[in-house]
């Protein structure tokens, strides 16, 4: 990644076991990481944060993901952030809609280790 | 008794009279048959008029017979098929040898041999599933009917839906575990990759390695709940085929060079076109590890042929080869449930590659079928329409902003 830029990256995952390894590993690579646990959280977060790029998990307790995605793109301030959608269900109708409300991508969960999470991220913040 | 020669006027009516009775028995019976039995039957004529409509009809479209015969089918029969509910006139199968003038190719497939209907009548869309059966009678070249019988499988249909859904409930479920395992696992490593053992090193690939076919199976039923729902998705984009194809042989190779099998490339090639990429490697993947795993000794060759408004890929072993019988089962849903969950030396199995390729190439347009001799070895091949451009829009959006993602393993 870019040495003059800290990306800062919002982690919306309720899976503390997969967040943690996210979290972790991101931070050891040079990004600054916040999390929230549920769709409510991300709601507070993405009003204190300001990311560059949201990991966000679609099944989510309270708020599902796609209502958080449809918040910040439908937000004027927050609608140029980028938003990568996490799903345990892989490719499937889910992904059509989150693509439809503006989503950047996506990446299904058993699939992707960390290391192709972080090249994702920086391929869509265009470094 | 002289019968052949007792033409008498009285013998004759008095024969008369019972063939005439005989008759009419017979017609009691097949009306009481056809009244009181729980189908719903109704017949047209060749001008699509109701000539015959039993009592469930009557209960099952509110309109009594007497009201309807004679009068025109289309205007009481209103049924109604497919996910989205697409009228079905009489017009559309009745007197047909094949659907395939009357319905594009997506409605004749959503019909297929099932030929699931809904029923409305007037208090609305009734919320169960029938089956539709019709026979043409043609009593001569201006005289013809259409019987057609409609059984309700409304609890099969339900049955079936609440399988679906706990497959897909139970193999979403399992998929949360495993992505807490494979990224805790991957992290474990990332942190330990100088400190492992070489022993270590060994034991954890043989973790992934199960882990990696735990995974192939839940996803193969998802793929399958997908099928069944409605909700599967195709990213089509511009490919190479031809260097598609080769990046899954070499995926593949090592495998059966370690069996002691030659694998021989395609040597045509067949260009660029829009394709799911990743549906197509699994494709291939999954008749290329068919052909290693069932053959013990000889080889792989792998053909491609442009065919104009197609391209044919083939694979072609020199295994046991399959029987008719066998043939016919190889394409359905769980088609070695009878052999259970047989081990393998490449893995376990879930019998539903085949399946699910099937069920992709249908999504894609396409075909897939099989050509094999007892002891002579088998050739599987699938085709897929060749498209310069985008099929549909329905997943452009999908398309233009996808990720470069690692192909399913």
């Amino acid at each position: 990644m870019s040495e003059e830029k800290k990306y800062k990256v919002l982690i919306v995952e309720d899976e503390e076991a997969l967040r943690n390894v996210y979290t972790e590993y991101l931070r050891s690579e040079g990004f600054e990481v916040v999390e929230a646990t549920n769709g409510e959280e991300a709601f507070e977060k993405i009003e204190q944060f300001d990311f560059d790029i949201m990991l966000l998990d679609i099944m989510l307790p309270k708020v599902d993901g796609l209502e958080v995605l449809k918040k910040v793109k439908s937000n004027i301030k927050l609608k140029d952030k980028k938003v990568l959608l996490l799903t345990a269900l892989g490719r499937d109708s889910v992904i059509k809609e989150g693509f439809e409300l503006g989503a950047d991508g996506y990446l299904i969960k058993d699939q992707e280790d960390p290391e192709t999470v972080k090249k994702n991220i920086l391929k869509v913040l265009g470094s | 008794m002289s019968a052949q020669k007792d033409f008498s006027a009285k013998q004759i009516l008095r024969e008369l009279y019972s063939k005439n009775l005989e008759l009419h028995r017979e017609r009691e019976r097949m009306h009481q048959i056809l009244t009181q039995v729980a189908e719903v039957i109704f017949a047209v004529d060749d001008s699509y008029k109701i000539t015959v409509f039993n009592s469930s009809a009557e209960n099952v479209f509110k309109v009594k017979g007497s009201v309807v015969v004679g009068k025109p089918a289309d205007k009481y029969i209103k049924l109604y098929f497919g996910n989205k509910d697409k009228l079905l006139k009489t017009k559309d199968y009745c007197f047909k040898d094949s659907l395939s003038k009357t319905f594009s190719n997506e409605e004749a497939q959503e019909l297929g041999g099932k030929f699931r209907v809904k029923v409305l009548n007037s208090k609305g869309l009734l919320p169960l599933y029938f089956k539709l059966n019709y026979a043409n009678i043609v009593f001569g070249p201006k005289d013809k009917e259409c019987v057609i019988s409609l059984s309700n499988i409304t609890e099969e249909v339900e049955l079936d839906k609440q399988k679906d859904e706990f497959i897909s409930i139970a193999s979403h479920e399992l998929k949360t575990p495993i992505s807490i395992v494979k990224t805790n696992l991957w992290m474990f490593k990332h942190l330990s990759k100088e400190v492992l053992e070489e022993k270590q090193t060994l034991f954890m690939r043989e973790v992934d390695t199960g882990l990696e076919r735990l995974s192939k199976i839940v996803n193969n039923l998802l793929d399958i709940s997908r099928i069944e729902q409605g909700r599967f998705v195709l990213e089509e984009e511009l490919a190479d085929v031809d260097a598609l194809i080769v990046s899954t042989i070499k995926s593949m190779e090592e495998v059966a060079i370690k069996k002691g099998l030659k694998v021989v490339y395609p040597n045509k090639k067949v260009g660029s076109m829009y394709v799911d990429k990743e549906r197509f490697v699994e494709i291939l993947e999954n008749l290329l590890s068919n052909a290693v795993k069932y053959t013990e000794k000889g080889g792989i060759r792998i053909n491609v042929f442009d065919e104009g408004k197609q391209i044919k890929v083939s694979v072609t072993d020199t295994g046991a080869g399959i029987s008719e019988e066998e043939q016919k089962k190889l394409f359905k849903k769980f088609s070695r449930a009878q052999e259970g969950l047989k081990q393998h030396s490449l893995g376990a199995s879930t019998g539903l590659g085949l399946y699910i390729s099937k069920s992709i190439l249908k999504e894609m347009k396409g075909d897939i079928g099989v050509m094999s001799k007892v002891g002579k070895g088998s050739t599987f091949w699938f085709s897929i329409p060749k498209s310069k451009i985008k099929r549909k829009d329905k997943t452009k959006k999908i398309r233009s902003s996808i990720i470069t993602k690692s192909i399913l393993a």
